[in-house]
């Protein structure tokens, strides 16, 4: 069982890198995650890794932002690890419900960039169904260029708004 | 350019033109190079007991400043100041090179109303243009003002003026924590003054387009949480809700006869653009696929959308008939062209074009497929055709702030509306305004 589910795990996530074109080496980086989270489930007895991880997670304990190329939906790099321990943290808590809320940096149009939120914050969607957290426990929305966290004009401030942000308040409030 | 050819040009346009390399945005305040015709604008007689924003004179001389079309002679080398016909003299105003004078007169009457008259001459003919008369309330002697703008712009240009039109925009203050604004949708004339706040949110409001008698808007508000698309009437504020489908509800558009909107919907996993019938709420899907479709735009007769679309890579502009088919590019110059709307005669498109890394608002030429870039401003957006086609207005950045600013297309300059605080963005024309 734990082997399938890290074979599924792996395998999901080179149907990812595939779309995003550098299959090897996230593929080499999938399996070294993996690879983490068993070890560190070792003392938690039984049921399935990212549960057990995701049961010792609190909601301070990783990131809530990923962050995007100008113009791209891809997930890369560093935002790939934190994408998933927020999906380890959803699979362990399926009453949680977040509020994937898409966002761009200034350049470009107010709609274009609109539109570019959303499949940034369809794309993590994915990215955690993949990992196995329900599709109801995802609601996603963007808000463009209307929110940004940086106000200035410059690329230190467009790379800081060119984010997805795991709202976990927006229906913890509700 | 080869491949090699084209690295060197990045590396220059990086270190000469890079945002980064231009610490401040400048631009000229009416600095055109074009033909101006020289009026001379009597102060009205009887306007000194009203605040300067009321006077006529004061009006006539912003208004026609700011078109870049006319050069208003400073008051104080008047040799006279007439108020009534038998007053002109017309070799005073030669003497001056004023091709136009205006000259008039307002009265309080009884019961609180205000008389306001006013005659325009051509100077070297040495005869009247026009002379007309109002009878209003004091709240609308701005519109009267600008009336009388609009008849010496036209008497001198040929071309129907724009100062009694209004603007629709969205003006955002940072409130709270990072990331957390108040946002209102605002209606002014023109000019930027007399502001009304339609709606007032602590959730994002979007793109406001104006119906085609200019009595309506329609928006995007984000104040229930979620995107929904609404339609109201500005003079009643009656509204009410078009769209709140599951994901993206965005980029509404009235159709020029008023009975359809376009508009940006995600419902089924992808930004694809549907018009709605607004009597029947039928929608019908125009696009398809998984690439981003939206910011659709009517062409002036309703048979063709222009919109924006990544399906060859990057945004690009498209068109199509207003019932999907015959899908084509439009833009083939740079790798970023994005939300265009059509000039109101139907031969040009407003949009915003990058080069080198610079965001303009640039003119597409529908006839033979030239763009042309129209500032030198670098993150230019919602550019908006006034409806006369004279004029450009747009949301840019200068001084760390955005501001709407006007650009003419005949190349008399470029200046910035005076409304202060916050940010501005989103800006839509209006059309004329029918009686």
């Amino acid at each position: 069982m734990k082997m399938n589910k890290r074979l599924l795990v792996v395998v999901a996530f080179a149907a990812l890198a595939g779309c995003a074109g550098k299959e090897v080496k996230h593929n080499g980086a999938s399996a070294n995650a993996s690879r983490g989270m068993n070890t560190q489930a070792n003392g938690a007895g039984q049921g399935n890794n990212a549960q057990a991880n995701g049961m010792q997670m609190s909601l301070k304990s990783f990131s809530h932002l990923v962050h995007f190329r100008t113009n791209s939906a891809k997930i890369s790099g560093v935002n790939r690890k934190i994408v998933k321990e927020n999906a380890a943290y959803l699979v362990a808590h399926p009453n949680v419900r977040v509020r994937l809320e898409g966002n761009t940096d200034e350049r470009g149009t107010a709609q274009y960039n609109l539109a570019l939120g959303q499949r940034r914050a369809d794309a993590v969607k994915r990215m955690l169904e993949v990992l196995g957290v329900a599709g109801n426990q995802i609601a996603t929305i963007s808000f463009g260029k209307a929110r940004p966290l940086a106000l200035g004009h410059n690329p230190q401030a467009w790379a800081i708004n060119r984010r997805v942000h795991f709202n976990y308040k927006y229906f913890a409030s509700k | 350019m080869n491949r090699w050819g084209r690295y060197i040009a990045v590396g220059l346009t990086a270190l000469f033109l890079g945002p980064w390399a231009r610490a401040a945005v400048r631009i000229d305040i009416n600095h055109g190079y074009g033909q101006k015709f020289p009026v001379a604008i009597v102060p009205f007689k009887g306007e000194q007991m009203w605040p300067p924003a009321l006077r006529p004179s004061v009006i006539v001389r912003r208004d026609l400043t700011g078109s870049g079309w006319f050069d208003c002679l400073p008051s104080r080398d008047y040799l006279a100041k007439p108020h009534h016909a038998a007053q002109v003299q017309f070799n005073d105003w030669r003497l001056l090179k004023a091709t136009g004078l205006l000259i008039g007169h307002m009265q309080s009457l009884n019961g609180g109303r205000v008389n306001v008259a006013f005659r325009l001459y051509g100077v070297d003919k040495g005869a009247q243009i026009q002379g007309l008369e109002y009878t209003v309330s004091p709240h609308e002697l701005r519109t009267v003002g600008h009336k009388i703008a609009d008849a010496v712009y036209r008497a001198f240009t040929g071309i129907r003026g724009v100062f009694g039109t209004r603007i629709a925009y969205v003006r955002m203050y940072p409130r709270g924590l990072p990331g957390h604004f108040l946002y209102e949708l605002e209606v002014a004339d023109a000019e930027g003054h007399s502001v009304h706040v339609i709606l007032r949110s602590r959730e994002p409001i979007m793109s406001p387009r104006w119906s085609p008698q200019g009595r309506r808007l329609t928006y995007v508000s984000f104040e229930t949480g979620w995107p929904v698309v609404y339609v109201q009437n500005v003079a009643t504020g009656a509204r009410f809700q078009v769209a709140a489908f599951h994901g993206l509800n965005s980029a509404p558009a009235f159709s020029p006869d008023g009975t359809h909107l376009a508009l940006c919907l995600s419902k089924t996993g992808y930004p694809e653009i549907y018009t709605l019938n607004l009597a029947t709420r039928q929608l019908r899907q125009l696009t398809f696929g998984p690439d981003i479709n939206t910011e659709p735009s009517w062409s002036p007769g309703g048979g063709h959308l222009v919109f924006t679309s990544n399906r060859s890579g990057g945004p690009q502009i498209y068109e199509m008939t207003a019932h999907g088919h015959h899908k084509h590019r439009l833009t083939f110059r740079g790798r970023y062209n994005a939300d265009a709307s059509f000039s109101p005669n139907g031969k040009w498109l407003t949009l915003v074009s990058r080069r080198r890394g610079q965001y303009h608002a640039a003119v597409f030429e529908l006839a033979d497929s030239t763009l042309e870039v129209l500032t030198d401003t670098s993150l230019d957006e919602s550019p908006t055709f006034a409806p006369n086609g004279q004029e450009i207005l747009y949301s840019t950045v200068v001084g760390g702030h955005r501001v709407l600013a006007w650009v003419s297309l005949n190349g008399q300059g470029h200046r910035i509306l005076g409304l202060r605080g916050g940010d501005v963005t989103d800006p839509a024309w209006s059309p004329f305004r029918h009686p």
